[in-house]
């Protein structure tokens, strides 16, 4: 026990947490817009895989991480698309579409990296981001800059967070977004393209989520690797119903489950002290936990997961 | 019309196979190499030789389980996306009572591996099924939930308690007495493929031919109407989802005693997501089921040599089965959708094109 309350292992930890919270908080934030809209979209783990490889081909080729980033953004854009067009244009279903983005994103990612890096799939790394310190909370003295020592994608990640609630609560685009998401009727009685507005949404999900994929292989791990994402997509998933559907609770559930993670990688690495498997569990068991409703209620948006007809 | 439609939907499965590998095809084409020599070598790798043969069939069986599982639970009106999680459960139940209660002579610990398989995979649907039918939670999150809560427990007994002394996190071998029976000397077949043929025999028997399969049906189509008629619904969701849990894992436990013999890390290569797919292209129809399962096991056993002969990355597999689910479903949808057939007799109005009984609508 005295290995864990040593001052090192402390601190270690809590960077690790931020680092592992960072790519679900994209894609949760991600995810959470497409809820909103009705789209429940469980196709996550794949629009992070695509994302994590283009981002790798991004910063591969151009030598530049920022590159990276923007490209895992482009992947994910183009790949949930293939969602959109099926359950927004054509009303198929939407959990049947997002098994399929989970199936053939993976699979399409690392068909890529094998058809340009060979089919071993040769170990590739690239220049990931340099670590800044945060202005402020970094002068704080000894700890400062241990804790707040990170790369630009962390910040932009927890940056998003109110810039996300500030789109979805205080804006006239947020309103229509949720209002398609609540009562679709409603609003295209009152003139909102609810298509539209789901694609729009399906947009800034695959962006989302392409990034969070991106920031795995770029900025956290430098390299692409096949499932490397290892069902983060999933628990992104769970971090927006655990967090209720609003973005500083989402931020909190990711932390949380960024937590577990990071504890179990360390208990793993010192031995077993406890069954890691059990913090790998617990994302999945506070969800369900959370849905049963024993601590408080999750409600989410009453028209997810629902095609939406015009004329019935 | 009714009957255009039947038709069409009859033709949607070879329609949408056809299409996907296709795609593939430019896939190949892209990569400079030959698309049939490819499939060739995709389709030797696959029925090419005994062997080749008896693997297809072992990755058959277990998406015909888990085929029917999430079929079972669809017909009922529940999606079942946790199958993968019933059937790692499956192994588990299997593997430890063939552990413990090894002394037993084969007659008996046989079928009662398989029990247990069955009854903790079902014990792993029922939760979801329960809190479905008696609080209304949406089953679609709950059980993709249970999936990684199963994966990780199989993953702690195989770590300990049921870990075998040694450098390997896996479980001691079962005994031979609870071994499915090799159908075919020197493959890996086993008499599970007739245990799945079975199954969906009597899938289809029970829903379509029985008053619970009706009841049951009645349920998936509108629940409201079936509860004025006076069915349990609450019952019958719950029991839906059970039986579809012990289905997935019965594809854990076939896996185990007629292939695996031991329950080890990695266990499963994804049969309970594939019986998603297997279920959605056979258009929910049980006897669908078994040629599906016997396409994407063979495209999974061939794409190796394909990949070996031809250079072709395995993934390609992915991609092509992918698409072929995206093509299913979305074919559907349109052929269901008065919607979109509205919209396309409205453009047919507006520019006088289109069929003349668009037209005439």
């Amino acid at each position: 026990l005295s290995v864990i309350l040593t001052q090192g292992f402390l601190i270690g930890l809590l960077i690790a947490t931020v680092r592992l919270a960072v790519p679900l908080l994209y894609t949760a934030l991600g995810e959470m817009f497409s809820e909103k809209a009705g789209l429940l979209n469980i196709g996550l783990e794949g629009i992070m895989t695509f994302g994590a490889v283009s981002g790798f081909f991004g910063a591969y080729l151009t030598k530049n991480p920022w590159m990276g980033m923007i490209a895992g953004i482009i992947g994910g854009v183009i790949i949930n698309m293939i969602f959109a067009f099926a359950t927004v244009s054509l009303k198929s279903d939407q959990i049947v579409n997002g098994m399929v983005i989970t199936i053939l994103a993976a699979g399409a990612a690392s068909y890529l990296y094998r058809s340009v890096f060979g089919i071993s799939g040769t170990d590739m790394a690239i220049n990931g981001f340099k670590e800044t310190v945060l202005p402020l909370l970094g002068q704080i003295p000894l700890l400062g800059e241990m804790l707040f020592k990170y790369t630009a994608p962390v910040y932009i990640a927890f940056l998003l967070v109110p810039v996300c609630y500030v789109v979805l609560y205080k804006t006239t685009f947020g309103l229509r977004l949720r209002s398609v998401g609540e009562y679709p009727q409603a609003a295209d009685s009152l003139g909102i393209n609810v298509d539209r507005m789901r694609y729009v949404a399906a947009i800034l999900c695959g962006a989302l989520g392409g990034l969070g994929g991106a920031y795995m292989s770029v900025a956290y791990m430098n390299r692409f690797v096949d499932n490397m994402v290892a069902g983060r997509g999933f628990i992104a998933l769970a971090a927006v119903i655990f967090g209720n559907w609003k973005p500083g609770q989402v931020m909190v559930a990711c932390l949380l489950f960024g937590f577990a993670d990071a504890l179990q990688l360390r208990l793993q690495a010192i031995g077993l002290l406890i069954p890691y498997q059990f913090l790998v569990m617990l994302p999945y068991l506070l969800t369900l936990i959370a849905i049963a409703g024993v601590v408080g209620k999750t409600v989410g948006p009453a028209a997810v997961g629902q095609p939406y007809h015009r004329g019935k | 019309v009714k009957n255009q439609l039947k038709l069409g939907s009859a033709l949607l499965p070879p329609g949408s196979i056809v299409c996907a590998l296709l795609i593939g095809a430019v896939l190949i084409i892209l990569q400079g190499k030959n698309p049939l020599d490819a499939y060739s070598y995709l389709f030797q790798g696959a029925f090419g030789n005994m062997g080749s043969f008896g693997e297809t069939m072992v990755k058959t069986v277990p998406m015909i389980f888990t085929g029917l599982a999430v079929t079972f639970a669809y017909r009922c009106g529940v999606f079942n996306i946790g199958a993968e999680g019933q059937l790692m459960m499956g192994a588990l139940g299997t593997t430890w009572f063939a552990l413990t209660f090894r002394s037993l002579p084969g007659l008996l610990l046989l079928p009662l591996s398989l029990l247990a398989g069955f009854a903790l995979g079902a014990v792993w649907g029922a939760i979801p099924g329960y809190l479905k039918a008696k609080r209304g939670l949406n089953e679609i999150i709950n059980t993709i939930m249970l999936n990684y809560v199963a994966i990780q427990l199989v993953s702690w007994a195989i770590n300990g308690p049921l870990r075998e002394p040694g450098p390997n996190p896996q479980t001691p071998r079962i005994p031979q007495a609870a071994w499915l029976p090799q159908l075919l000397p020197g493959t890996r077949l086993h008499a599970g493929i007739i245990a799945a043929l079975i199954g969906a025999g009597l899938v289809y028997y029970f829903l379509f031919h029985t008053a619970y399969g009706y009841k049951l049906r009645l349920v998936g189509i509108n629940p409201q109407a079936a509860q004025y008629a006076g069915v349990n619904v609450p019952l019958y969701l719950t029991m839906a989802l059970a039986i579809s849990g012990g289905l997935a894992g019965l594809a854990g436990a076939g896996d185990i005693l007629g292939v695996q013999h031991r329950l080890m890390d990695g266990f499963s290569s994804g049969y309970g997501f594939d019986g998603i797919a297997v279920a959605m292209v056979a258009l929910l129809q049980p006897l669908g089921v078994i040629p599906i399962a016997l396409l994407f096991g063979a495209l999974r056993t061939g794409a190796n040599t394909m990949q070996r002969a031809a250079g072709i990355p395995s993934y390609i597999v992915d991609i092509i089965q992918g698409m072929i689910i995206y093509f299913v479903v979305a074919a559907t949808a349109v052929l269901n959708s008065d919607d979109i057939l509205n919209r396309f007799r409205r453009r047919a109005r507006e520019t006088g094109t289109g069929p003349r009984e668009a037209r005439e609508h």
